[in-house]
C-alpha cells in the first residue's frame, strides 16, 4: 500500500485560479453556514441548477471526496465510518465525506476546515448503496434528505449514437414517463427548499441559470474538440480534470461559465503556439473511470517515461457531451440533463458507443480503465485497435491499489500492447 | 457473565471464511435443543413444492411440455397477477450457485453481482428456452444492469433466440409522482402482455387472476402461523420450499397444494430450535438454511424477498384493478435494496418480535455489501428490544460449514465466537 501521493505540474494558469478561488468560496460557504445560511450537499448527479436558483450553497459529494483523497485523507475517513458501525468497502467515493463529518466529531480535522453542517441532503437513487448513504448521513447529522428516483428506459432498442442529438432532441431520446416523474420531483424538491429554508423560486431566475449553464458547456464541448484534434495534445487530464470539476460544480453561475470560457481560450492559445503538455509526445492515452485524486502525477509519470500523455478522462468529455440540453420549459429541460446522464456512462449501449466515439476523435493508442463497469467498452476498443488494460481498483480507497504497482502495470501495458499501436497510428500519417 | 448473554462486539474473520459479529444483547434461551435433521428428503406436497422452488427452470420446462406459454421472472416487482390474466405461467428464477461464473469467461468487467451473473450465464446457455418470454424488473440495482447487458447483446445479435427480453421500471419512493410513474408502467407491462397473449384481457380477467394471488398469499399467511407457533410444524427450509414454490407453481394448482399440507399440518410433530429471523440477502437457495437449521437453530422468520415480504400484503382489489396493483407493488414491505434504513430496521424488528425470534441473524453475503449501510439503525433497534444480532458475512455460494460453527456457538449459547 502506498499514501504517499505523486504530485503533478500544472500546465495552465487557469487551472492554478480555478483552485485559489475554489479555497476562496469555501472559505465564504464556511462563513455563510456559521452565519446561519442553509447549505445543501447533493451528489454529482442531483440537479444543482435547483439549488443555485434559489440561492442555496451546496458542495457537491464527490467533489469533496476528490478533496479528501486529494489531502491523503481517505483512510482516515473509511477508518471513521468503519467505527462508527457502516461499511468501509463499498460506495466509499459517496461516503468519504459522511466519514470526515464522523471523524470530526472525534477531533478530526478535516481538509480547509471541514465541510459544514448540512442543511439538507440530496441525490438520485443510482445504486441501492447510495440512498442508503444519504440516510445515514441524514440520521448522522439530523439534515433532512430529499431523493430522486433513478428509472430506467426499457425499451428494446435505442439509439446507440446519442451525442449529438441528445442536446435538442432529448423529447425523443427519454421516454416521457421518465421526465414527468423527475419534473413532480424537482416541484417537490422546490416547494421543500421554499417551506424550509424562506426561499422564493423563480422560473425566470431557473432560465437565466440553464442559459449560462449551457454557455458554460458548450465552452467544454470546443475545448474537448480541441484537446481531441490537436497533436501534440495542448493539455493533458492533470490540468482539464480538476480546470473542468470545479467549474462544473458552479454550473450556471456567471463565474462558472466564465471560468469555462478562460479554460477554452488558454487551451486555444497553448494550440495556437504549438505548446505541448508533453513536448515530446509520442503515445496518446484515455484515462476510463474516476480521477485517481490522490495521486495525479502519476499521469505525468508516464509522459517522461514514455512521452505517453493521458489526453482523454470523462471529466472534460462528459461535461462537453453529458450535459447540453436546449429546450423552452426549463423544468423539463433540466429533467432531460439529469435523468440520462447516468446512462452516459454506465448503460454499455450508450457508453460503449461513447467510448469508441471519443477514442477515435481524440486519436487514442491505449486506455487504462480503473474500476469501471467496461466489458462492452473494452470489446469496442479493443475492436478498433485500441488495447485496454483493466484496473479492478477504487480511486479514493488506497487499500485496493499502489502507486508503485499501478506504475509497474501501466508501464508494461504500454511497452507491450501500446506502443506497437502509436507506431502504427503515426506511421498511418505518414 | 451468563452464558446466555453474548459478548458484544465479538469478531471473528479469516481469509475466505465468513465474518460473524454478535451484538450485546441480553437474549436467552432454553438449553440448546437437538439440530433438525435437515438431511431428511421432503415428502408428500412439501416435495413437489420443493421441487418447484428450487428448480423453477425445471418446472417450467414441465409447463412448457404442457403447452403452456410461460413466462420467466427476475426479480420481484413484476405482479404475477398481469401475467395469470393473460393466461401464462409466471415463474420466478432464482440464481443456482452450482452455475460456473466463468463459463462464458470473464464476464466481471459487467459489474454484475454473482447473483445476476448467474441468470445471464444460464440464459447465455440456453437454459432458459423453455421460457417464452422474460421480465426482469428493477428492485435490485445489480438486475436493471442485467437487462442493459441483455439488450446490448440483444443489439449486437448474441442472445439466443429464446425467450424474448422485457424490462419492469417499478420504483419505490413513498410519492405520488412515483406511484403514477408505476401507474404508467403497470399499464405498459399490461398492454405488452395483451400483445404476447394476442388480445385483449378483461377487466374480470384481472380480478379473478388477483383474487387466485390473494387467496395464495392467505394460505401463505396461514402457513406462517404454523411455523411461529409455540409447537413450529414447519422449518425454515420447509419455509423456503413453500413460500418460493408460490412464485413458481401454477396458482391454482398451488392453491390445491398448499391447501393440502395446510390441512395435513396438525398431524405434524413440532420442530424444537433456538428461534432466530433471517435478516438481509435474499436466500436464492436453501444451503445456508440448513446450515442454520444443523446448528440447532430454527429460522421463523425472514425479511428478505423470499419471506413474508411476498405474501403479507395483499394486492388490494380496486375498482380499477391496475390501481391495486400498483399500490401493491410500488409499496408493501420495504425491501433489502430499496427500503429506507429506519423503514427496513422497524420492519425487522417488528417481524422478529412477532415471529418470537430469539435473535436475528444479518446474513449479508458479499455482493450485498450496500446492505450493510442499514445494519447500524437495525443494531439500535433491536438492542432497544433486547433481541441480539448476530451478523454475517460470506460469499455466496461459499461452504457453509463456518457458518453453521458460528450458529452453533450461539446456540450452545458460550456467547463466543471461535
Amino acid at each position: 500500500m502506498s499514501t504517499s501521493g505523486i504530485r503533478s505540474v500544472k500546465g495552465l494558469d487557469v487551472t492554478s485560479a480555478f483552485n485559489a478561488h475554489q479555497r476562496q468560496w469555501f472559505a465564504e460557504l464556511s462563513e455563510r453556514s456559521v452565519g446561519g445560511e442553509p447549505i445543501a450537499i447533493v451528489n454529482a448527479d442531483a440537479p444543482h441548477e435547483i439549488f443555485r436558483a434559489m440561492d442555496i450553497p451546496y458542495v457537491v459529494v464527490q467533489w469533496w471526496s476528490s478533496v479528501i483523497s486529494a489531502k491523503q485523507q481517505a483512510a482516515g475517513c473509511l477508518e471513521a465510518l468503519r467505527g462508527a458501525g457502516y461499511p468501509d468497502n463499498n460506495e466509499q467515493y459517496n461516503a468519504l465525506g459522511l466519514g470526515e463529518a464522523l471523524s470530526m466529531r472525534r477531533g478530526g480535522a478535516g481538509p480547509w476546515g471541514g465541510l459544514p453542517q448540512p442543511s439538507i441532503l440530496s441525490g438520485i437513487v443510482t445504486t441501492d448503496g447510495s440512498s442508503k448513504v444519504l440516510q445515514a448521513w441524514s440520521h448522522e447529522t439530523g439534515a433532512p434528505c430529499f431523493l430522486f428516483e433513478s428509472t430506467v428506459d426499457g425499451r428494446h432498442s435505442i439509439e446507440t449514437e446519442w451525442w449529438d442529438s441528445l442536446p435538442w432532441e432529448w423529447g425523443r431520446l427519454v421516454e416521457p414517463a421518465r421526465l414527468d416523474l423527475m419534473v413532480a420531483e424537482l416541484k417537490e424538491l422546490i416547494g421543500l427548499l421554499e417551506r424550509t429554508f424562506d426561499r422564493q423560486f423563480s422560473m425566470t431566475r431557473l432560465e437565466e441559470v440553464m442559459a449560462l449553464a449551457n454557455e458554460q458547456l458548450e465552452y467544454y464541448r470546443k475545448t474537448r474538440d480541441l484537446v481531441a484534434t490537436t497533436v501534440p495534445a495542448p493539455v493533458s487530464v492533470v490540468d482539464t480534470m480538476p480546470a473542468t470539476m470545479v467549474p462544473q460544480w458552479h454550473r450556471g453561475s456567471v463565474w462558472g461559465r466564465d471560468a469555462a470560457k478562460a479554460l477554452f481560450e488558454e487551451v486555444q492559445a497553448r494550440a495556437d503556439a504549438g505548446t505541448a503538455a508533453c513536448p515530446g509526445e509520442q503515445i496518446r492515452l484515455m484515462w476510463l473511470g474516476r480521477g485517481l485524486w490522490a495521486s495525479m502525477g502519476l499521469y505525468q509519470y508516464f509522459e517522461r517515461e514514455y512521452g505517453a500523455v493521458f489526453v482523454w478522462s470523462m471529466y472534460l468529455a462528459l461535461a462537453a457531451d453529458g450535459y447540453l440540453r436546449y429546450g423552452e420549459d426549463p423544468l423539463r429541460t433540466l429533467a432531460a440533463r439529469f435523468v440520462p446522464l447516468i446512462e452516459v456512462l454506465r448503460m454499455p449501449t450508450w457508453s460503449s458507443s461513447w467510448h469508441a466515439k471519443e477514442a477515435t476523435l481524440h486519436q487514442i493508442d491505449g486506455a487504462i480503465s480503473l474500476g469501471e463497469e467496461d466489458y462492452f467498452s473494452v470489446r469496442r476498443l479493443e475492436s478498433q485497435g485500441v488495447p485496454v488494460l483493466r484496473i479492478n481498483a477504487n480511486n479514493v480507497d488506497q487499500s485496493t491499489w499502489s502507486e508503485q504497482a499501478l506504475i509497474t502495470q501501466i508501464s508494461q501495458f504500454i511497452e507491450e500492447r501500446v506502443r506497437p499501436a502509436a507506431e502504427r497510428r503515426r506511421g498511418g500519417w505518414t | 457473565m451468563s452464558p446466555r448473554h453474548h459478548d458484544a462486539a465479538v469478531r471473528w474473520a479469516s481469509p475466505g471464511s465468513p465474518v460473524a459479529q454478535v451484538i450485546d444483547a441480553e437474549g436467552t434461551h432454553a438449553a440448546p435443543p437437538e439440530a433438525i435433521d435437515v438431511s431428511t428428503p421432503f415428502s408428500g406436497d412439501l416435495e413437489t413444492m420443493a421441487a418447484a422452488s428450487f428448480d423453477p427452470l425445471g418446472h417450467a420446462a414441465r409447463h412448457a411440455g404442457e403447452g403452456r406459454p410461460v413466462v420467466g421472472i427476475i426479480g420481484f416487482d413484476v405482479p404475477h397477477e398481469l401475467v395469470v390474466a393473460a393466461g401464462m405461467v409466471p415463474v420466478r428464477l432464482r440464481a443456482d450457485p452450482g452455475v460456473d461464473p466463468q463459463r462464458f469467461g470473464d464476464l466481471s468487467a459487467m459489474a454484475l453481482d454473482p447473483i445476476a451473473t448467474c441468470h445471464l450465464v444460464r440464459l447465455l446457455n440456453g437454459d432458459f428456452d423453455c421460457l417464452d418470454r422474460l421480465i426482469v424488473s428493477h428492485d435490485r440495482g445489480p438486475d436493471a444492469k442485467l437487462f442493459f447487458v441483455l439488450r446490448e447483446l440483444g443489439r449486437l445479435g448474441e442472445l439466443p433466440e429464446r425467450p424474448s427480453v422485457s424490462f419492469l421500471d417499478i420504483r419505490h419512493l413513498p410519492s405520488h409522482a412515483t406511484a403514477e410513474y408505476n401507474r404508467t408502467r403497470i399499464g405498459e407491462l399490461a398492454t405488452l402482455l395483451e400483445e404476447w397473449a394476442g388480445h385483449p384481457f378483461s377487466r374480470s380477467e384481472v380480478v379473478e387472476a388477483t383474487a387466485l394471488c390473494n387467496a395464495n398469499r392467505r394460505l401463505l399467511k396461514s402457513f406462517q402461523s404454523l411455523r411461529t407457533d409455540a409447537q413450529p410444524r414447519f422449518s425454515g427450509v420447509d419455509s423456503l420450499a413453500a413460500i418460493g414454490a408460490a412464485l413458481v407453481m401454477d396458482k391454482g394448482e398451488y392453491q390445491a397444494t398448499m391447501s393440502r399440507l395446510l390441512a395435513g399440518a396438525e398431524d405434524r410433530s413440532g420442530i424444537d430450535g433456538v428461534r432466530v429471523f433471517a435478516s438481509g440477502s435474499g436466500a436464492e437457495d436453501a444451503s445456508l438454511y440448513r446450515a442454520i437449521e444443523s446448528a440447532g437453530a430454527l429460522v421463523v422468520g425472514e425479511d428478505h424477498d423470499f419471506g413474508d415480504r411476498s405474501f403479507e400484503q395483499l394486492v388490494p382489489e380496486t375498482d380499477d384493478p391496475l390501481d391495486g396493483i400498483v399500490q401493491a407493488y410500488g409499496g408493501g414491505a420495504p425491501a433489502a435494496s430499496w427500503g429506507a434504513t429506519a423503514a427496513r430496521a422497524e420492519y425487522t424488528t417488528q417481524c422478529a418480535g412477532r415471529s418470537g425470534a430469539e435473535a436475528v441473524l444479518s446474513v449479508l453475503f458479499d455482493h450485498d455489501a450496500a446492505l450493510g449501510w442499514d445494519r447500524s439503525a437495525a443494531r439500535r433497534a433491536l438492542a432497544e428490544v433486547n433481541i441480539p444480532l448476530i451478523e454475517i458475512e460470506t460469499p455466496w455460494g461459499a461452504p457453509t460449514e463456518a457458518v453453521e460453527g458460528l450458529v452453533r456457538s450461539f446456540v450452545e449459547g458460550g456467547g463466543g465466537v471461535p
